[in-house]
């Protein structure tokens, strides 16, 4: 069996998301084959399906910086993407023989294409958490489906090769300054790029594609054939950024969960430790753990990943931690007490206007 | 209540293929929500886009999205009508879905426009229950694969 292989250069996030979406509909419908989007972006910052954007970003440094805005149909959070990062699209067939039937399955589905690409430089990489690739305990993929359109099963992916962190975190809204400041650290901490665990091998995001398209070649056990769009599929393309990526009724303007932020910190006898969140509706869209605590930082970003996107509700935060064997993760710091301050810090937010 | 294979599925309710619920209320009201199985496959409900009130809706279409984590998922309409009332609850915290599928966390109710025809397709007892095995079975695989696939 053939697929289909379009390969991009840079695009606008118009232009690549229009094209994700285009590709997953005529999956849904029948009319293509399965397809694999290989592209890169231009500056542009983009938001899961369901976030606030003013809420998300700081739009006037996105502004100032000339970073483009705007939502994709995949869920999640927000992404920086620059023509470091390898952006990826497929679109499946949903009972596509090799696609596990399950939502776990399919995000190790994926995670395991991945691993094998990247095992092609060298690097092992491992699912994380619920839906991330990291190598080394660091987060190197990002991971998300769709499969809210009949028949068809939608990845989009961004790999990293490098990343600027210094201006994710300006266009990023934050829970506090403090993050802020000490979020180049943090963040550069908890995830890691092809170009810094092979520093010396000058890798091109040509070849992470090459890699990536044989990985999944060997893994689906099918061709893809390099093609392009339909003249009937450039046609709807050329809707959907009328209809969407290039309507702010769309990028700005979808219903999404209230988001609130805030920080809580307490003493411990494992030493300072601080919990800063970020709450979209009853669930945790992203948290930061600092302090001076003992660790392992491979521990630490395990647990964060762990919470990320996970109910507020005590159980279910206990339930997620325990399973996870996370109350070893900080050394002389119980696992109550990590309820307690992500709790704490959930209140405080509650506290605050709705952003 | 129904137990199978470790997932909740009430007696009183009849159930729809793509996983939602159908209780009949007083009047001509109908409440819809998400099965404990399907909650459970999801995971931790971020988000549920609902149909607005006064929608009409077809029966086995979409009229709403589900999300959980980096993972969206349809909302089918079990029978076709008119969205009387959306649980705006869920827009605060989705994850009452998790929590209480078959009481808080209900999605919304409707007025069916075809219920007669339409009725039939639902599943009730023993019936819903041998379709739900073999859902949970295939799911079931499907993780096993995931984690074959994971360890590659």
């Amino acid at each position: 069996m053939n697929s289909r292989l379009i390969l991009n250069g840079a695009l606008s996030s118009a232009e690549g998301l229009a094209i994700d979406e285009t590709i997953c509909e005529s999956a849904a419908q029948g009319v293509a084959p399965p397809t694999l989007h290989l592209y890169h972006y231009k500056p542009c910052v983009i938001i899961g399906r369901y976030q606030n954007a003013a809420a998300s970003l700081r739009l006037d440094r996105c502004e100032m910086r000339g970073i483009e805005v705007n939502r994709r149909i995949t869920g999640g959070g927000t992404v920086f993407m620059t023509p470091d990062q390898m952006a990826f699209g497929l679109a499946l067939p949903s009972n596509f023989p090799s696609l596990p039937k399950s939502i776990q399955g399919s995000f190790e589905f994926l995670a395991a294409i991945f691993a094998r690409a990247l095992s092609e430089f060298g690097l092992q990489a491992e699912f994380m958490g619920k839906n991330d690739l990291a190598v080394g305990g660091k987060k190197i993929a990002g991971l998300a489906i769709s499969q809210d359109m009949d028949g068809v099963t939608f990845f989009h992916s961004s790999l990293l090769l490098d990343f600027d962190i210094e201006t994710m975190l300006d266009i990023l809204n934050l829970p506090t300054q403090r993050m802020l400041d000490r979020g180049i650290s943090c963040f550069g901490d908890r995830m890691t790029t092809i170009r810094r665990e092979l520093p010396k091998r000058g890798i091109a995001l040509s070849q992470l594609q090459e890699a990536v398209a044989r990985a999944l070649r060997l893994s689906l056990g099918m061709d893809f054939l390099q093609g392009d769009l339909t003249e009937r599929e450039k046609e709807r393309m050329a809707h959907l950024r009328r209809e969407r990526y290039d309507n702010d009724e769309w990028i700005y303007r979808t219903r999404a969960p209230k988001r609130r932020m805030a920080s809580a910190e307490r003493k411990t006898p494992g030493g300072l430790l601080q919990v800063h969140l970020c709450a979209a509706g009853g669930a945790i869209e992203c948290i930061l753990v600092t302090g001076d605590y003992f660790s392992r930082t491979r521990d630490i970003a395990r647990l964060e990943s762990l919470l990320k996107w996970t109910s507020l509700d005590r159980a279910s935060l206990e339930g997620r931690l325990a399973e996870s064997g996370a109350d070893r993760f900080i050394h002389q710091v119980d696992l109550p007490v990590i309820l307690d301050l992500i709790q704490d810090a959930a209140k405080n937010a509650n506290g605050l206007a709705d952003l | 209540m129904a137990d199978v294979k470790g997932y909740k599925m009430p007696d009183d309710l009849f159930y729809h293929k793509d996983f939602s619920w159908v209780r009949f209320e007083e009047g001509d009201i109908v409440r819809v929500g998400l099965l404990d199985f399907a909650q459970a496959e999801a995971g931790d409900i971020t988000y549920v886009d609902m149909p607005f009130e006064g929608d009409a809706v077809q029966a086995n279409e979409t009229c709403g999205k589900v999300q959980s984590a980096k993972w969206i998922g349809k909302l089918v309409a079990p029978l076709s009508g008119e969205i009387v009332e959306v649980n705006y609850e869920l827009e605060g915290d989705a994850t009452l879905i998790n929590r209480d599928c078959y009481g808080d966390g209900w999605i919304f109710t409707m007025r069916p426009s075809d219920l007669e025809s339409e009725k039939a397709a639902l599943m009730q007892g023993a019936a819903a229950a041998a379709w739900l095995e073999k859902e949970i079975a295939a799911v079931e695989q499907g993780k096993a694969e995931g984690k074959s696939y994971a360890q590659e």
